[in-house]
C-alpha cells in the first residue's frame, strides 16, 4: 500500500543541528491498520506526515497505491478568521466532495450548534480537533493518518468516535499514532516502532508493544 | 533529489480537474478573509484604491511640470495603474505561504495553488479598478478610450507573470527569514520611481535608458501604457524581455519552495 525505497529525512533544529528521522529507509507497509509507536520525538508525526505528502523526503521516494487523509490531528488546520462552516466547506470543496452532505454530518457529529457559524478563533482546541474529526470522518479515504486524536472530547464523544472509527474500518484502514496502548490494541493489529533513524515493522501488534516497552525500560 | 524534483516540477498536477478545483476553492476562500470582513465588503476593495488612484492622479497632474493639464492624467493613470498591480499583487503572494500556515495541513493544497489563488484574485480586483478609473476619465473630461485593448493585456499579463514570479521567491524566502516581506515592500518604494510611472523611456538620456531598461517592471508598465494611449513612443518597449524575466522567476521561485519544503520539520 506504501512503499519507501531508500527515503531519508531530516529537519534542522533551531540551535542548526540536525534530527534525522528516517536514514536509507526502504519497506513496504501492507494494508492493515498500523499503529505507529516511538518515543517522544523519535519522529511519529514526521513519519505520518511523509505518508499523507505532505511534506518529502530529502532523498528517496514514497510510492502510495491507495488514498491517504491528511494527518488528523489537533494542530490547527483552520483559518482562524473564517467559522466552522466557512472551513468545512473549503476542505469539501478541496476534495471535490458533496459540501452540503459534509456539512450536515460534521455538523450532527461535532455537536457544537450555533458556533459553527463563529469564526475558529474563538473556539477551544477541542472544538476544534471536534471538526477536524468530523470532517475527515465525512470525506473517503482508503486509509486514514490519525496523530493522537482519539483521546478527544468528554466520555459521550469519545464513544461515539469509537462508533464512527468502527463504521469506517468496515471499508478503510487507519494508521495510528498514540501513547495509549489501550487505544493501539483496540484499533490496530500490527506495529511500527520508530526509532533511531529506522522503523521496524511487527506483524503482531503485542510484539510491536512489548518491543516498545523494552526500548523504554 | 533531481529525480524526484523533476517529477515535482513536470507533474505537479494529478489532474487539472483537481488543480481547478482546489483553485477555485482557495480563490472563494482568500476574497472571503480579506473582503468578507467589512460591511461594504468586496466593494470596498474596489473603491479605496479607486480613490486613492484617482487622488494620486490629481496630484501628480496638479504638481506636473506640464502644467495642470487633464491632457496628462491617462498618462499617469495608466502608469500608476500597472504599476499598483504589480506591487500589490507579488507582495501578495510573497506572503501567501506564511499568511496561510493551517492550508498546507491538507497535501491536496498546494504551495502554487495558494500562490495562483492570490495571482487571480488581485488580478481580477485590479482589471475592475483599471475598467472604473478609465470609465471615469472619460465621462468626467473625454478623455479617450483605450487604443489597443489587446496589446494592454498582454503587457498586463506579462506583469501577473512577473509577480508571480517575484511573489513566489519572497515567499519561500520569508520561510527562511522573516524580514524577507518587509525588505521587498522597502524595495518597491525606488522601483515605483524607477519603473516609468511618471517618465517615459523615450525622455530618457542613452546611457540612462540603457541601464533602467534592465527593470522589468518598467516594460509592463510602459507596453500598458503604450496600449491605451495613441501615438505613444513605443519602440523601446520590450515585452518577450518581461516574459522572460517572469518565466526565469517563476522557474526559480518554485525550486526555491520545493527546497525549502524539505528543510521543514
Amino acid at each position: 500500500m506504501i512503499d519507501f525505497d531508500g527515503v531519508t529525512k531530516s529537519y534542522r533544529l533551531r540551535g542548526g543541528a540536525r534530527r534525522i528521522v528516517l536514514q536509507d529507509f526502504t519497506m513496504s507497509l501492507p494494508y492493515r491498520n498500523i499503529a505507529v509507536l516511538g518515543r517522544n520525538g523519535a519522529g511519529k508525526s514526521t513519519l505520518l506526515r511523509l505518508i499523507s505528502g505532505l511534506i518529502d523526503p530529502d532523498h528517496g521516494q514514497i510510492t502510495r497505491s491507495a488514498s491517504m487523509s491528511w494527518p488528523i490531528g489537533l494542530r490547527a488546520s483552520f483559518h482562524g478568521m473564517l467559522t466552522g462552516i466557512e472551513n468545512i466547506r473549503f476542505v469539501a470543496r478541496v476534495y471535490g466532495a458533496d459540501e452540503q452532505a459534509v456539512i450536515d454530518y460534521v455538523t450532527e457529529f461535532a455537536e457544537l450548534g450555533p458556533f459553527l457559524y463563529e469564526p475558529v478563533r474563538t473556539y477551544s482546541a477541542g472544538m476544534g480537533a471536534r471538526i477536524g474529526f468530523g470532517l475527515s470522518m465525512a470525506l473517503r479515504f482508503d486509509v486514514y493518518l490519525v496523530d493522537e486524536l482519539l483521546s478527544v472530547g468528554d466520555a459521550s464523544f469519545r464513544a461515539k468516535s469509537r462508533r464512527a472509527f468502527d463504521d469506517l474500518l468496515t471499508r478503510s484502514r487507519i494508521i495510528l499514532v498514540s501513547h495509549s496502548m489501550g487505544s493501539l490494541r483496540d484499533y490496530c493489529d500490527c506495529g511500527l516502532l520508530v526509532a533511531n533513524g529506522t522503523a521496524r515493522f511487527y506483524d503482531d501488534i503485542e510484539e510491536a508493544i512489548d518491543a516498545y516497552a523494552a526500548i523504554n525500560a | 533529489m533531481t529525480a524526484s524534483l523533476r517529477r515535482e516540477l513536470f507533474e505537479c498536477r494529478i489532474g487539472w480537474q483537481t488543480f481547478l478545483r482546489s483553485l477555485f476553492a482557495l480563490v472563494l476562500r482568500e476574497a472571503r478573509v480579506r473582503h468578507g470582513r467589512s460591511r461594504l465588503g468586496y466593494a470596498w476593495a474596489v473603491l479605496e484604491p479607486f480613490a486613492v488612484t484617482a487622488a494620486m492622479i490629481y496630484f501628480f497632474v496638479a504638481l506636473g511640470r506640464r502644467g495642470g493639464s487633464l491632457d496628462y492624467a491617462p498618462f499617469y493613470a495608466s502608469g500608476i495603474l500597472a504599476f499598483a498591480y504589480f506591487r500589490h499583487a507579488s507582495s501578495f503572494i510573497g506572503l501567501s505561504l506564511e499568511a496561510n500556515g493551517p492550508l498546507f495541513s491538507y497535501p491536496r493544497v498546494r504551495e502554487l495553488d495558494a500562490a495562483l489563488a492570490r495571482l487571480t484574485l488581485d488580478t481580477i480586483t485590479s482589471l475592475l479598478i483599471c475598467t472604473l478609473v478609465f470609465t471615469f476619465m472619460f465621462f468626467a473630461f473625454g478623455a479617450d478610450p483605450p487604443r489597443a485593448l489587446g496589446q494592454m493585456l498582454l503587457a498586463y499579463f506579462g506583469l501577473s507573470l512577473l509577480a508571480l514570479g517575484v511573489g513566489l521567491n519572497i515567499a519561500a524566502l520569508q520561510r527562511r527569514f522573516n524580514m524577507a516581506a518587509h525588505v521587498y515592500n522597502m524595495l518597491m518604494a525606488p522601483a515605483f520611481v524607477l519603473s516609468g510611472v511618471f517618465f517615459t523611456l523615450q525622455s530618457l538620456p542613452y546611457e540612462l535608458r540603457h541601464i533602467i531598461a534592465w527593470n522589468p517592471i518598467l516594460h509592463g508598465v510602459e507596453g500598458f501604457r503604450a496600449g491605451y494611449l495613441s501615438g505613444y513612443p513605443d519602440h523601446h518597449i520590450d515585452l518577450p524581455y518581461l516574459y522572460f524575466m517572469g518565466l526565469l522567476l517563476t522557474f526559480t521561485g518554485m525550486i526555491q519552495i520545493i527546497l525549502s519544503k524539505r528543510g521543514m520539520e
